[in-house]
């Protein structure tokens, strides 16, 4: 092999070695992207509380963030099926967070070792609170499930809602920023 | 140095300069969300436990809760109590985090004669009877859960683990518990036993904790706004508070004066209309049923004046 044929080759594993590392790292970075980070996040035709809804979007659901608005955030789902519309910014995470949530190997936490990473990925899920639980019978978990039994939506205190949240407004004469004045 | 060794280290160079900035564009990916929101508590959210695992962690401090302070499971109580906080929670701003926590706000009343309200990440909220037993209107418990929601909110009970090393050694017993899950011989039930004794440490930190002076003037100050926004008496709070403050009844950690300071001055900037008489007659029915639940012969307020 020639002097010259050295420097050929070399430039080509640089280049295939730099090309392998952009492909990775643009992967990911992709990894790192916004997820919905509720367990179900309502989606909005408008950025107001009692807007119509538009749809529900689950956990871990990969989206685009297309505009903000006071704490608003305009999204549309990355594949199909397709949801467009507005969500408050907390329901959003990164891809990152989401990853460490349900243990994946995609998480790439700064403030933690990479030990301490793949320890945050398996923790706290429905998984360890099923051992936790078989090691400590006293914990009142069934009180826990009874309490979040409980839910009433925000279009549940409208007077066209659910009872007895669709009169507790006007019950109570509670003259509100979102439910609007009542005499 | 050889041409062929030129080459090489070029190369080497390079990769090393793109992977840097490569590195640089992973950080700023995962940021992504918080910079495309200019909000900086996104920004930071990757160092913290994620909304789900949150919630999680709430679950079991709940569970921890109920075990020494039972959870009051009467349907006129758990109702109302519930009705009162999720219908507050609906009020917060979008822009303070209005979709709340992984699966919503709960709100339970537990069985303990100390007058106490807690809450744990993830949306769990908890008044005793002792502490409605003290209540004089709705208002007054709306502001009870307004501030304890305003905890959960700004992460208070997150931020105040100030030992970083108790929160990884949190972390660590929970994946420990899971790579253990179903594990039946002796020694690793062992293990389980072990980590989830430290565990049981970390709840106990928790729950035995006072929230700091600067998180708990936070929390008032967010009570009494959101309480104007779903149509409450601020003033009613405020009056709570000063009872409290003035030595009216005990607390497992009592507000001193520079809370009700801020509340007064958040309060003057406010506008709100005073209904109150609207929800004495519910707050009334209320009040029955914890002390029936109780037995502590919780009374009724005194006639609408």
């Amino acid at each position: 092999m020639t002097a010259n044929n050295n420097i050929v080759w070399l430039a080509l594993k640089s280049i295939a070695t730099v090309a392998a590392v952009i492909t990775f790292f643009a992967i990911a970075a992709h990894a790192n992207g916004p997820v919905i980070g509720l367990e179900r996040a309502k989606v909005w035709a408008k950025p107001q509380v009692l807007a119509k809804t538009v749809g529900e979007v689950k956990y871990g659901t990969k989206i685009k963030v297309l505009e903000t608005k006071n704490g608003w955030v305009r999204i549309e789902t990355a594949s199909a099926p397709k949801v467009s519309g507005w969500v408050m910014k907390n329901a959003i995470e990164s891809r990152a967070e989401f990853a460490k949530a349900i243990g994946s190997g995609e998480a790439l936490d700064s403030s933690y070792g990479s030990q301490d990473v793949a320890a945050a990925g398996k923790g706290w899920d429905p998984n360890v609170e099923k051992s936790h639980r078989q090691g400590n019978p006293k914990l009142d978990y069934a009180s826990v499930d009874a309490m979040e039994a409980i839910n009433y939506g925000p279009d549940d205190f409208t007077p066209a809602g659910r009872a007895p949240a669709s009169a507790f407004q006007k019950t109570g004469k509670l003259s509100s920023k979102i439910y609007g004045a009542v005499k | 140095m050889s041409k062929s060794n030129m080459s090489k280290n070029l190369a080497l160079v390079s990769v090393l300069l793109l992977a840097l900035s490569a590195c640089a564009t992973i950080k700023k990916a995962v940021h992504k969300v918080g910079e495309a929101t200019g909000d900086k508590d996104l920004q930071k959210a990757e160092s913290k436990l994620s909304p789900s695992q949150q919630y999680y962690f709430g679950r079991t401090l709940a569970a921890n809760f109920f075990s020494t302070s039972p959870y009051v499971s009467d349907k006129a109580v758990s109702e109302y109590v519930n009705l009162v906080g999720q219908y507050l929670a609906h009020h917060v701003d979008a822009g303070k985090g209005g979709a709340g926590p992984f699966k919503g706000f709960h709100f339970a009343v537990i069985k303990n004669p100390t007058p106490m309200a807690m809450s744990a990440p993830g949306g769990f909220v908890f008044v005793s009877t002792g502490m409605i037993e003290q209540l004089q209107s709705e208002d007054q418990l709306a502001g009870v859960l307004a501030h304890e929601i305003g905890h959960v909110m700004h992460e208070h009970g997150l931020d105040e683990i100030e030992n970083e090393a108790i929160r990884k050694g949190i972390v660590k017993a929970g994946a420990k518990l899971a790579e253990l899950a179903g594990a039946d011989d002796a020694e690793d039930v062992g293990k389980v036993e072990a980590f989830s004794k430290v565990v049981d440490s970390g709840v106990g930190l928790f729950a035995s904790q006072p929230h700091s002076r600067k998180h708990e003037i936070a929390s008032d100050k967010f009570s009494v706004r959101l309480l104007a926004r779903a149509g409450y008496n601020p003033a009613e709070y405020a009056e709570l508070m000063a009872t409290v403050t003035s030595g009216g009844f005990a607390t497992k950690h009592p507000p001193g004066e520079d809370r009700l300071e801020a509340v007064n001055q958040t309060m003057v900037k406010l506008k709100y209309k005073d209904t109150r008489a609207a929800r004495k007659t519910r707050f009334a029915a209320f009040k029955s049923a914890v002390a029936r639940v109780a037995g502590t012969g919780v009374r009724a307020p005194a006639a609408a004046n």
